[in-house]
């Protein structure tokens, strides 16, 4: 019979232990609850259309038109760089600097005096001297174009335009 | 005899009236050229049929890609049979559109201020400008 006071000595800490337990079960359990009521408060804030995306969206709280809003967002972003490189080069516009304007216009000067000296330019030739003087700015094409056709025109130069 | 002869003479009379008629009304414009006045006209067809090697007249066009766009400059050139001749040029775009509306018939006049600058460009396409020769 002796060992029967050691034993509900034993049982009475077992039982304490295991209530202790319980207590602390149950205070975990609360700070969970509490837990997951703050979330959906969280995940409304981010629902803001502005700042939808894969990154900070919850399936769970999204609708059809959200999601649908996402991937369009995504898609787009993904066609974008592949629009711009597929799209044709535009040319660039060059700036001459007054010193390469003078020289092109000396050039196509030079040209024009030439086949006034020989007195007579060919097709070829004219549509070569043309291709050069539509590179001059307007003013310049201009005097050029004044320049070969009264040469032309007064029968310093035969040809035709 | 003096009967068949009668009949032949109204059957060629005949002949050609009906000719006539299925050719129409013509009215050739050849080239002339006025370096005083700066005009120049002329049909197409009466230029190219005109009896000696120095008769023309045309308007054109050239495009070209610059790198920096297109550039056009559109041209009326003509010369008579007297060798008078000029060549003007355009860069106005509704001038350009009128070089672009010339035919193979077409009766062209055009003016040129002082710098050779065409200020004028008009073109017609007629029925009266086509011979005899190409109708038939």
């Amino acid at each position: 019979m002796n060992w029967l006071i050691p034993l509900s000595a034993t049982q009475t800490v077992l039982l304490a232990a295991l209530g202790l337990k319980v207590v602390a079960i149950d205070m975990r359990t609360d700070d969970i609850a509490e837990a997951v009521k703050a979330q959906p408060t969280q995940v409304q804030t981010q629902a803001d259309p502005a700042a939808l995306s894969w990154d900070n969206a919850r399936s769970a709280s999204l609708s059809g038109d959200e999601m649908r809003k996402i991937i369009r967002e995504e898609v787009a972003a993904l066609e974008t760089p592949a629009r711009a490189a597929s799209a044709p080069a535009q040319p660039v516009k060059p700036q001459h600097t007054p010193q390469q304007v003078k020289t092109a216009v000396t050039a196509v000067d030079r040209e024009i005096n030439y086949f006034r000296s020989r007195g007579a330019i060919d097709e070829v030739e004219m549509a070569g001297l043309q291709a050069k003087i539509a590179k001059l700015p307007l003013a310049e094409r201009r005097a050029a174009l004044t320049s070969l056709t009264k040469a032309m025109s007064k029968g310093e130069i035969d040809g035709w335009m | 005899m003096k009967l068949k002869s009668k009949i032949l003479a109204a059957g060629v009379a005949v002949a050609l009236m009906s000719t006539a008629a299925i050719a129409g009304y013509k009215q050739p414009a050849p080239v002339d050229v006025d370096l005083v006045n700066r005009t120049a006209l002329g049909d197409m067809v009466s230029a190219q049929q005109a009896k000696d090697e120095v008769t023309y007249i045309g308007c054109g066009i050239r495009k070209i890609q610059t790198g920096a766009g297109v550039a056009s400059t559109g041209f009326c050139q003509a010369r008579d049979a007297d060798e008078e001749q000029f060549t003007c040029f355009t860069q106005d775009p509704e001038l350009l559109a009128a070089t672009a509306t010339t035919g193979d018939f077409s009766f062209i006049t055009f003016a040129w201020n002082e710098d050779g600058e065409c200020t004028y460009i008009g073109v017609s396409t007629q029925s009266f400008y086509l011979t005899e020769k190409m109708v038939k």
